[in-house]
């Protein structure tokens, strides 16, 4: 019986081929790396909810301010999704009859709670306070992002531990006047951080404590 | 002589009884010697002092089963295995294998979807994520509490006392702060309106399930027979509950009221010495002598938590916190109670004494004939009444006796009548009119019910609360008097065993879910509105009254009405913001001067000295620490916390002096038989004997609330029991004393889940290897090197006599100027191999003083609510697995016979050089800018080595997943008692004290943001003000013996206690420079009684 013999091509086959054995694990280790930070897997999170709420519409055409909802933002921890009461104090006159507004009507006409999905989202044991933040005059733009062009609200920053750590290592590039706070797009002026941070005292701590209990 | 064969010698001394006698048994010069041949009285132990401080006999005899290897270190061997079904090598890898093929997939998704569900219409001034506080109160065997409930977004999660309360905050001295403790009963409380155990619906016909539907259809039926009906309630105080009563007696209905512990014969006492029920009220605050006459100040008493204050407060030296000279307490008892811990002198007697005691101290003070009763001419009682004596004749009007619960109403008139005599009422004793003067005493009550009953005079029984299938008295056969009632309706929480005997059962709603209002012991009235909706729908007694009434009114407009005719209708919205009705107390009575009453003659045990043989022996009913008197039993908290004097958990006892126990060969953790009479009256329980030092010769306490066979999961079914039912010796003549008992030994072995040697800190000592390696048991020189350091001890002349004393002495070590080498901080001695901190702002410490700690546990108890710390059960207890962060270290100095308490309260100390942070490997423990030593426990990978270096043994590791259990969708009620503002623990990770850090957080972001916002002055660098955080355990300490606050405000409590001579440090020679500093014991003895027994001992 004849022996066997490899064609001449699986010379050039060998040669490949320790590549690929080598490659393939360092690139799928870097794949599943890169495809489970935070990065990839949180920003752009972009979930649907209830009522197609655009904050570009109310935000940023209307112009509404963030606090005339988000009310509590100034002095509670939660920023606080508003009760269907607020949405009410326009919506009982305009569009009163809009079919996506259902959820909202029905809500307020039978005490009943709309469902809202949180976008961002920290994990259990982060504990976060808006009214330390917004009273410190970081701009909600810092880390929700241009909600005013959002029509459906997404994850625009990694909202990670590193990414936290940055600013209260150093925030001065994120304080702004506290009249602006709410501001969309707005851009300090040079030496504006660096004034708000003298004049307000903020002096970020970077314990474990600060937001871990 | 060591104390092991000192107790070998004795040992000995009892078998030749009749031998001569060491001449340092002195005491026994009265004994009674061969008045019974057969039964030779128990021996006596030496009252030598035993050298320094131990935590049990067990350590004391250095028996094998003291050994590091069982409860010396925090890690037992095996404490690191899992607890039933223990892996094996192939199921970890079968396990393992999984987990690795398993690994990543779980981070490649985002946490659980989660909603934001706001309401409707946000009520005004509710702000999400939040809390609010609330005024309530609730009751306790009649005695109204006030309480401060805090809720978050409509859940209440936590209870404290209410400072606004004029009795309950104890602000009776113009200028100090208005502050209220609260007991550990208070704290726990807030867990049995989650508790899944809850009745959910009626039942009807002895435990079939029904519904509200089907028992509102029976109403009409229960109101047709009133006239046949007879409520039994449990002993109330409130007016509204009152009101309804009235209406009903109006109907025909016979009214009882029953309470397994109350203070009726203090009522029957002031009735006997004033011909009316009086009520007397001490002004501890006011007292320089204190005498507790069988009587726990502290815990038992419907005023414990005034008492506690007012007694730290007078006590306490330091002069921004003290009001005057320093008291002297002098407490008689038979059990040790923590009353008898804090007294400056002590007398161990048993409680059938306090008589013929009593009538010795009137007859010397008024100058009548004292009692022929031998035990009042041993040396000891002798000298100890002498002295007394001596100093409440010196102190007229500055001295109050004080007779507790068990004793004789004969007590309680002398007692009143000693009173008078020493100048007490109007100056440190208020007498008031009792608020309910015609009512029987329980004990009569439901012995009357009881009998009508049986005799068939009753036809319908509604049971408002209470449970007396369980615990009414053992003779009357309240069981079988149910079964011969035509229709009987429970109302209760639980589906307790009398509900199982009744033919209705209602669930009542919790005191958190229902309108209503209450007295505290001063009278003042207390309202409690809710807090939340009732869970399951239940009723609250008020509401069912209501019912019977035919009326359909809700607690609302019943408490509404009440106060309306009362006349408080104006104030009303004010009276519930505030939790309480402003000038109600109850009437200052006028022209109390004792009558002449009769005292009846002593019995021959009375008339015995204090040495008693075996079948004279005394029983003594001790209300329990866990379950009161039972009601509390499926609430886990309580039944872990461990029990203030015997560091017992999940369990109750026979309490037996270390002599009797001797006498009587009973040994500790082994099963005894008490059997109370003989014949065939006589009745017997067999339960674990605990052994405890100090406790009185011939007395025999049994801790009542064990034995549940219908409490719930946690508190016992018919399957599975916690502790024992010791209400089944306890009849209606031997109600709070029983004499003529019998104990035998049964040899069975048991052991109680006893955490008192467990995180032992005298161990483990670095650069002593020659402490540290002895496995066998804590030597000598180990204590000795040791123990000075971790209690310091002075007293009051030493203090006013040496101006110098310092609890701490500057030159200790780390604080040696000629230590030189410290070169981050040169010329500041002491020096460390670490690098030192530099702290800028805030530095926040704690100050816990030891002359006023009780021991009373409502700090660790309202840290197990603050914290979410989890109980693990009577097994994990028994592998020293306990999680609570704060345990009460309970130390005994002196003889056996006479010891003395110190209670330690200790929590993470946090050390400025804290050892735990150098070895941790992750980083999970690191130290903040404030000098918090911070757990991150997302971090932790559970290595614990943190435990391992900590020298105070303070963290506590989650090696299971205690928690486990609430995701179950049955338990899911449970987890809305959780605190959101501290994280839940995993399995595997370390946990410590935080000093409450949530609280600190949270207000420093409220201050920053209102300074900032403009709505408050000042700046957000400066330091805040003193008092505006507390942490948890602070706030529940009801002697104000825990202070917390920055130390960088040199003006702030803390500061001014960590600069006080009485501070000090534990463990100096570690330089871990620890936050949290100790204030030394003071104690009062009066000096001529000291320096007699000083003289008498040497």
């Amino acid at each position: 019986m004849p022996r066997f013999i490899f064609p001449e091509w699986t010379e050039t086959l060998k040669r490949w081929i320790n590549l690929l054995v080598l490659g393939a694990p360092v690139y799928l280790v870097a794949l599943v790396a890169y495809g489970v930070t935070p990065e990839a897997i949180r920003i752009g999170y972009q979930p649907d909810q209830p009522v197609p709420y655009s904050h570009a519409l109310h935000a940023g055409e209307l112009g509404l301010d963030c606090r005339y909802c988000h009310s509590t933002v100034e002095r509670a921890g939660k920023a606080a999704v508003p009760p269907a009461a607020t949405c009410m104090n326009c919506h009982s006159t305009v569009k009163k009859d809009s079919d996506l507004l259902l959820p909202v009507r029905q809500a307020f006409a039978e005490d009943e709670a709309v469902h809202w999905t949180r976008v961002h989202d920290l994990p259990d044991y982060v504990y976060f306070n808006h009214s330390a933040h917004v009273n410190a005059a970081v701009g909600c733009e810092s880390c929700h992002g241009r909600i005013d062009q959002m029509v459906k609200v997404y994850q625009a920053k990694p909202l990670t531990m590193e990414w936290c750590l940055a600013c209260h290592r150093d925030p001065t590039p994120f304080l702004r006047n506290p009249e602006n706070v709410t501001k969309m797009g707005y851009q300090p002026q040079p030496g504006e951080g660096e004034d708000v941070r003298k004049k307000n005292g903020v002096n970020p701590p970077t314990n474990c404590s600060t937001c871990h209990r | 002589m060591s104390q092991d064969e000192e107790l070998h010698a004795t040992d000995a001394h009892r078998d030749e009884h009749d031998a001569e006698r060491d001449d340092a048994d002195h005491d026994d010069e009265h004994g009674e010697h061969g008045e019974h041949d057969a039964a030779p009285p128990l021996a006596d132990l030496p009252p030598t002092p035993v050298h320094g401080y131990w935590k049990s006999l067990r350590e004391l005899e250095g028996k094998a089963a003291f050994q590091v290897g069982r409860s010396g270190h925090e890690f037992p061997a095996g404490a690191d295995q899992p607890a039933r079904d223990p892996l094996s090598r192939r199921n970890f890898f079968h396990l393992m294998g999984a987990s690795m093929a398993l690994a990543g997939v779980g981070a490649c998704r985002r946490y659980e979807k989660e909603e934001i569900v706001p309401l409707a219409r946000r009520p005004e001034d509710q702000v999400p994520g939040m809390t609010q506080q609330y005024a309530t109160a609730y009751e306790l065997g009649g005695v109204g509490h006030a309480l401060l409930a805090t809720s978050f977004e409509g859940r209440p999660i936590k209870l404290d006392g209410n400072p606004e309360h004029p009795f309950a905050s104890g602000g009776v001295v113009p200028g100090t702060e208005r502050r209220a403790g609260c007991s550990a009963f208070v704290q726990a409380a807030i867990l049995h309106l989650y508790d899944p155990d809850r009745a959910q619906n009626p039942t009807a016909d002895h435990g079939t399930g029904s519904s509200m539907d089907a028992f509102r259809a029976a109403l009409p039926q229960l109101r047709a027979g009133l006239a046949q009906t007879a409520i039994l309630g449990e002993a109330s105080s409130s007016p509204t509950l009152r009101a309804l009563r009235t209406r009903l007696l109006g109907q025909g209905v016979r009214w009882f009221e029953y309470e397994p512990l109350s203070w009726d014969n203090e009522r029957a006492g002031t009735r006997l010495a004033f011909d009316r029920p009086l009520r007397p009220i001490a002004r501890l605050d006011r007292a320089e002598t204190i005498v507790a006459l069988d009587c726990d100040l502290f815990l038992e008493h419907p005023a414990a938590m005034k008492y506690s204050r007012d007694f730290a407060r007078s006590r306490r030296q330091n002069g921004s916190l003290g009001i005057g000279k320093m008291n002297r307490l002098w407490s008689i008892e038979s059990v040790f109670t923590n009353t008898g811990a804090m007294a400056d002198h002590r007398l161990a007697l048993r409680a059938e004494l306090a008589l013929p005691l009593a009538i010795a101290l009137d007859a010397r003070l008024s100058g009548g004939t004292a009692p022929a009763a031998e035990f009042l001419r041993e040396l000891k009682v002798e000298r100890f009444l002498r002295f007394l004596v001596d100093e409440l004749k010196a102190n007229h009007g500055k001295a109050v006796v004080i007779a507790g619960r068990r004793q004789p109403p004969e007590v309680h008139a002398l007692v009143a009548r000693i009173n008078q005599a020493i100048g007490a009422p109007g100056a440190t004793l208020d007498y008031v009119e009792d608020p309910d003067g015609d009512r029987p005493s329980h004990l009569r009550a439901i012995t009357e019910l009881t009998r009508a009953m049986a005799a068939g005079q009753v036809g319908t029984l509604i049971m408002l609360g209470g449970n007396p299938v369980y615990d009414a008295p053992a003779d009357l056969d309240f069981a079988a008097a149910l079964g011969k009632v035509k229709t009987s309706v429970h109302l209760h929480e639980y589906r307790t065993e009398t509900s199982l005997a009744s033919s209705w059962h209602v669930p009542r709603a919790h005191f958190l879910e229902a309108w209503g209002d209450v007295r505290t012991w001063d009278g003042t009235i207390a309202l409690a509105q809710p807090l939340i909706a009732p869970l399951y729908g239940g009723l609250s007694a008020i509401e069912l009254l209501s019912l019977l009434l035919g009326e359909e009114k809700g607690g609302e407009d019943l408490v509404r009405g009440v106060h309306k005719e009362l006349g408080f209708e104006a104030s009303w919205k004010q009276n519930v913001h505030d939790g309480f009705v402003a000038g109600t107390e109850l009437a200052a009575a006028t022209a109390a001067t004792p009558v002449a009453f009769q005292v009846p003659p002593l019995t021959s045990g009375q008339q015995a000295g204090s040495l008693r043989t075996n079948g004279d022996l005394e029983v003594v009913f001790v209300q329990s620490s866990f379950t009161y008197d039972g009601r509390f039993a499926n609430n886990a908290w309580l039944w872990e916390t461990p029990d203030f004097m015997t560091k017992v958990t999940w369990d109750n006892y026979a309490l037996v002096g270390a002599s009797t126990a001797l006498g009587l060969g009973l040994d500790n953790d082994t099963l005894i038989k008490v059997k109370i009479g003989d014949g065939e009256h006589a009745r017997e329980v067999e339960l674990p004997c605990y052994t405890i030092p100090g406790q009185a010769k011939g007395s025999i306490g049994l801790v009542l609330g064990g034995g549940r066979t219908a409490a719930g999961r946690v508190g016992g079914n018919e399957h599975r029991r916690v502790g024992w039912d010791t209400y089944k010796v306890r009849t209606t003549t031997g109600w709070d004393v029983a004499s003529k008992a019998t104990v035998t030994a049964t040899g069975t072995p048991y052991t109680l889940a006893n955490i008192q040697e467990h995180w032992d800190i005298r161990t483990g000592i670095g650069g002593r290897p020659e402490i540290a390696r002895d496995a066998t048991h804590v030597n000598a020189k180990g204590l000795d090197e040791r123990l000075p350091r971790l209690i310091v001890e002075t007293r009051q002349s030493e203090l006013n006599a040496d101006k110098h004393w310092r609890a701490e002495e500057p030159e200790e070590f780390f604080n040696d100027l000629g230590n030189a080498g410290n070169t981050d901080r040169p010329g500041e001695g002491g020096y460390s191999l670490f690098k030192e901190k530099d702290y800028q702002g805030h530095r926040w410490g704690m100050a816990i003083d030891l002359s006023t700690c009780t021991g009373c546990n409502a700090c660790s108890v309202a840290c197990q609510a603050e914290n979410n710390i989890p109980v693990v059960g009577r097994n994990e207890v028994m592998n020293n697995r306990e999680m609570s962060w704060i345990r009460i270290d309970r130390y005994f100095s002196g003889s056996i016979e006479e010891p003395q308490v110190v209670h330690q309260p200790i929590a993470c100390q946090h050390c400025e050089q804290a050892p735990c942070e150098q070895v941790c490997p992750v980083g999970a423990t690191t130290h903040s800018d404030e000098g918090l030593n911070d757990m991150a426990y997302n971090r932790c990978i559970g290595t614990r080595y943190c435990a391992n270096n900590c020298p105070y043994k303070v963290r506590r590791f989650n090696f299971l997943d205690w928690n486990k259990e609430w995701r179950d969708a049955r338990n899911k009620v449970r987890r809305l008692l959780f605190n959101p503002e501290v994280t839940v623990r995993m399995r595997g990770v370390m946990e410590k004290c935080t000093f409450c850090v949530q609280r600190i957080q949270n207000a420093k972001i409220r201050a920053k943001a209102q300074i900032r916002s403009g709505q408050r002055p000042g700046s957000v660098t400066a330091i805040l003000p003193d008092g505006e955080i507390e942490t948890a355990c602070q706030q529940a300490c009801p002697t104000e013996a825990i202070v917390f606050g920055d130390l960088a405000d040199k003006d702030s409590r803390v500061a001014r206690l960590h600069e006080d001579r009485r501070s000090y440090a534990l463990l100096p020679e570690t330089y871990t420079k620890p936050r949290n500093r100790f204030l030394a014991r003071v104690r009062n003895p009066n000096p001529e009684f000291a320096a007699a027994l000083q003289g008498g001992h040497e």
